[in-house]
């Protein structure tokens, strides 16, 4: 089934379809909203959330861009939006500063995070890079997320960030900036 | 020992080869429950059972307005007999109590 075939069967609400879609996108919704909110269940919610979104507004895409972009655009948003609106189901543990007050922004992760795709060998070490990360502004913190987790290239990141590939990079540069100094004041605080 | 600068290269790069953790199994229940089945059952509703209900509704409301016209009508013609008994008859006593 082509893309625009595909679009038009969920604009008719042919279920199968959407079915379809939910099946493709799902693990890259998880993923992302995982990575941002760094919460399990927070990130199950937003998941749903973000295809109860699709299925009800899929009459509003325009087109510009592909499907994908655009759902990861709304995970994006969904995500960022439980982060602003301070966590509805409370679910997140207080966070402890690990890096110091004036890096903690609206931090919605868990103290440790472990992100269950990460290698063994990696576990603990990714659990502190997670930490730090909950520590950056939250536009930093998807362009990361989505660089590094989800292994998306700068040109489509700006797609989802409706942004230009500069503004991107920039973002992506500051992000390692900033956590390069995070894991240093880390490194020196516990003598690792 | 490890230096600070080795540390934080490595702690960076902990997130290579990082695999897709797989959602909730039962995601498309979910949102099917949220997204699908409550905008189902309305125009299921509408589209199925909606017409019949309202036509019979109609028609009972019609037949019932028919049937109260005509009731309203027979106790009108019903009333007249009476009365027009017992003017006759009131008629016909006048002369012999004047």
């Amino acid at each position: 089934m082509g893309a625009s075939q595909e679009i038009i069967k969920l604009m008719e609400g042919d279920e199968q379809t959407f079915r379809q879609l939910v099946d493709k996108h799902r693990d890259r919704v998880f993923n992302t909203a995982l990575g941002i909110l760094q919460h399990y269940e927070n990130a199950q919610d937003v998941t749903q959330d973000v295809f109860v979104e699709v299925f009800r507004s899929i009459d509003r895409f325009r087109g510009d861009c592909s499907i994908s972009t655009w759902i990861y655009r709304i995970t994006v948003q969904k995500s960022l939006e439980y982060i602003r609106t301070g966590n509805r189901s409370k679910r997140s543990g207080i966070t402890f500063s690990l890096f110091g007050k004036e890096d903690r922004v609206n931090v919605a992760a868990d103290s440790q995070f472990y992100h269950p795709g990460i290698r063994l060998e990696n576990k603990e070490r990714a659990a502190i890079l997670f930490h730090a990360i909950s520590a950056l502004p939250l536009n930093q913190r998807t362009a990361f997320i989505l660089h590094k987790v989800e292994g998306l290239s700068h040109t489509e990141i700006a797609g989802i960030m409706e942004n230009s590939v500069s503004s991107v990079e920039s973002l992506i540069v500051r992000a390692l900036r900033k956590l390069r100094v995070l894991l240093s004041d880390y490194y020196e605080k516990n003598e690792c | 020992m490890q230096t600070k600068e080795t540390w934080i290269d490595e702690t960076l790069n902990s997130l290579d080869g990082i695999r897709r953790a797989p959602a909730d199994p039962d995601l498309y229940l979910k949102v099917q429950a949220r997204a699908i089945l409550p905008g189902k059952t309305t125009s299921g509703l509408w589209r199925t059972n909606y017409w019949p209900i309202a036509a019979g509704l109609a028609f009972l409301i019609t037949l019932n307005i028919f049937g109260t016209l005509y009731y309203q009508q027979g106790q009108t013609s019903s009333l007249e007999v009476p009365t027009a008994v017992a003017t006759d008859y009131l008629s016909y006593l006048s002369p012999i109590n004047l």
